[in-house]
């Protein structure tokens, strides 16, 4: 590979991963839309969707819950896409070297989220200075840090690596590609457990057979099983009253909101995207918020440089929100400030107090639905397409999740300005639980759905009984088509249950698929 | 009631638990024990709203939640306890409520803090709770998310 090419696609992985810190987590670093990338860079882009989809299904549980760094796929897509290219190797192949580069993924997340910490002690340097413009250095430093600690890496690995995986892999002995390709195939096991055990809880189980029988039994494929999901979620809760969760009286509204200019909620909508930016272990999105906020805090404290100085400090402390839903912390942080602005008697400690008061919850939402439901179902079904050769896969998968990305960002920031710390009360009135329910049992639906599809693990085992070969496979298939696939599913859901480390579980299901492909009892 | 997970954590029910530890561990109540919150109407409809499917949610004060969870009320439920800080913890402990062993999420970093792990941040104050709460024999480990790293925090509080 040229020296250009490997910048290129350093440069691609390290703005993938950017794309999180300052574009609001588009998911451009998302397997099934980097892998493809690369192979377009390449002149493969077909490797690219297979690789990048069997990547999205394995990974598909890998989500980062309120600062904890799970496996990191970017790193992972880009280098197993270019040496399975490279080197002509299979998909299955590019594994041996995507799987073990997502750990180094997570090590490069980490050592960028602790250099960040020094950007926020320098911020709060700037910020006792009343410094706005110290602060957007930080920022912008900080992202560079995030960016580099990607580009380089995959710079280096893809310039020098390229001989070694070659020597690599093709050392690999007949016997035991059987072994990987096998592992391959059991693998998204993994990506399917760890999310039925975010989604699951006893009562909602069925759903999750439901899924799989109409996988196992029809031809509806994920995305039509998906819909149907939604439908059946849509019925059901039409069906049922609330039920039982106490509503809480209406309460009177604390103040009127403060007119926001639309030009404002339109800055605090683009600029709100770039939260997570210098993102650090110590402080989390303080930067980026603050970022957020900077020019309207300048505004309405024009002539009032200790008050700026004050509301600076106050917001480069600890805070933390599923990006896509900062908005109505956003917009009620600028409604409190305003009025401390004009003098009100507004604490200080109350505007942090709603602000961690918010943040939580509204990271427990974004995360369930968005994070833990609608990015991997969507990504299971562009798997599958992108499996299919299909190379709109990737579009619709980042288009997709994109329009629901930014019509979020919209309405939770216009409503959160026009109605205020209400907003919040109104969510648990207007049914908004009936939201999350049907969400859950599209989600399970839809796990189901993927585990009878394309977890595609069999057994080429035959056994002869009175001289008659019987495929052991199809005895299986009479009892209940893809009943392995359900087993092993069940199987690793119930190790996570039991406390096992993804990491664990991992190198279980490699060791397991090596050993029993290699053997021929699995493929 | 069996109590299946008792989690210090400042944001209280946000991805980490909902996604995470609820179920993970087949809770089915979730209880937030907190003064400032249970008085808070908002913040408590917020908990309610980012409670999962299939969970209930008692948002409550220390004290009240004290209450529910030495009675039976719960007594047919898999339980969660939220909390914010060891303070309250040892609030329920002294209430006499069984913590055997204790997870810990969040407690975040500020000014007038010391760092005293990658999850948790105290004050000298904090610390000393904490510190009370080892002599008491509370097991306590510190983990963001299951399956994911964790380390012993009694361990940690012996080096400081």
């Amino acid at each position: 590979m040229s020296i250009f090419t490997a910048f290129i696609l350093a440069f691609i992985t390290g703005f993938a991963y950017l794309g999180r810190r300052f574009l609001g987590e588009m998911f451009l670093e998302r397997p099934v839309f980097l892998a493809p990338v690369v192979g377009l860079v390449l002149g493969d882009v077909h490797t690219g969707l297979v690789v990048g989809g069997t990547l999205e299904l394995i990974f598909m549980g890998a989500a980062a819950y309120g600062g904890s760094v799970p496996a990191n796929v970017a790193v992972g897509s880009t280098i197993g896409t270019a040496f399975a290219i490279t080197s002509g190797a299979t998909p299955e192949a590019a594994l041996v070297i995507a799987i073990p580069a997502t750990m180094l993924g997570s090590f490069l997340e980490m050592f960028a989220k602790s250099a960040c910490v020094f950007c926020v002690t320098f911020a709060e340097r700037y910020a006792e200075k009343a410094d706005t413009q110290g602060i957007c250095r930080m920022l912008h430093i900080g992202n560079l840090f995030h960016f580099l600690s990607f580009a380089i890496p995959t710079f280096i690995a893809l310039t020098l690596g390229a001989d070694y995986v070659k020597i690599l892999l093709d050392g690999i002995p007949t016997w035991l590609n059987v072994g990987i390709q096998a592992a391959g195939k059991v693998l998204p096991a993994l990506g399917f457990a760890i999310l039925l055990s975010t989604l699951s809880s006893r009562e909602y189980m069925p759903f999750f057979f439901i899924g799989f029988l109409f996988a196992a039994y029809t031809n509806f494929g994920v995305l039509g099983i998906a819909t149907l999901a939604i439908l059946v979620s849509m019925v059901i809760m039409t069906m049922r009253r609330d039920d039982g969760e106490d509503d809480l009286p209406d309460e009177e509204p604390t103040a009127a909101p403060v007119k926001i200019s639309r030009k404002d909620q339109w800055r605090f909508i683009l600029r709100g995207c770039a939260t997570q930016s210098a993102f650090s272990f110590d402080r989390m999105q303080a930067i980026g918020f603050t970022w957020a906020l900077i020019p309207y805090l300048k505004e309405i404290y024009k002539d009032n440089k200790e008050g700026l100085r004050e509301a600076l400090q106050r917001h480069l402390s600890f805070f933390n929100v599923m990006p896509w839903m900062v908005g109505p912390v956003i917009a009620v942080t600028a409604n409190m400030e305003t009025r401390k602005a004009r003098g009100e008697n507004i604490d200080g400690q109350a505007i942090q107090g709603v602000k961690s008061g918010l943040m939580g919850p509204l990271a427990g939402i974004g995360d369930s639905l968005f994070v833990g439901t609608f990015r991997p179902i969507l990504g299971g079904i562009c798997a599958g397409l992108a499996f299919q050769g299909i190379w709109l896969a990737p579009v619709i998968f980042v288009v997709g999740a994109n329009i629901v990305h930014f019509y979020v960002r919209y309405i939770t920031l216009v409503k959160g300005v026009e109605l205020g710390e209400r907003a919040f009360t109104t969510l648990t009135s207007s049914g908004f639980r009936k939201i999350m329910q049907g969400a859950t049992i599209t989600g399970l639906m839809a796990v189901g759905a993927l585990v009878g599809t394309w977890l595609n693990v069999s057994t080429p085992l035959v056994m002869t009984i009175q001289e008659t070969n019987i495929r052991l496979q199809s005895s299986l298939d009479s009892i209940m088509p893809k009943l392995l696939p359900l087993c092993i599913t069940l199987c690793v859901y119930y190790m996570i249950r039991k406390g096992f480390r993804n990491t664990s579980i991992m190198l279980i299901l490699t060791a397991a698929g090596l050993i029993l492909g290699a053997l021929g009892i699995l493929g | 009631m069996s109590i299946v997970l008792i989690r210090v954590d400042d944001r209280l029910i946000h991805g980490q638990v909902a996604a995470g530890w609820s179920r993970a561990t087949g809770a089915t109540h979730i209880v937030v024990a907190n003064d400032e919150v249970a008085a808070d109407a908002t913040q408590k409809a917020l908990l309610k709203v980012a409670t999962p499917t299939g969970i209930k949610s008692s948002i409550l004060s220390v004290n009240a939640a004290a209450e529910l969870l030495n009675g039976t009320g719960l007594a047919r439920d898999k339980v969660i306890i939220l909390v914010r800080g060891p303070a309250d913890l040892l609030k329920l402990k002294k209430s006499g409520l069984e913590l055997e062993q204790v997870n810990i999420g969040n407690v975040r970093m500020a000014d007038g803090r010391q760092r005293l792990s990658k999850e948790i941040a105290a004050t000298p104050e904090e610390i000393l709770q904490w510190k009370e709460l080892d002599t008491l024999g509370v097991e306590m480990i510190a983990q963001w998310v299951p399956g994911g790293p964790s380390s012993d925090f009694n361990q940690v509080l012996g080096g400081c």
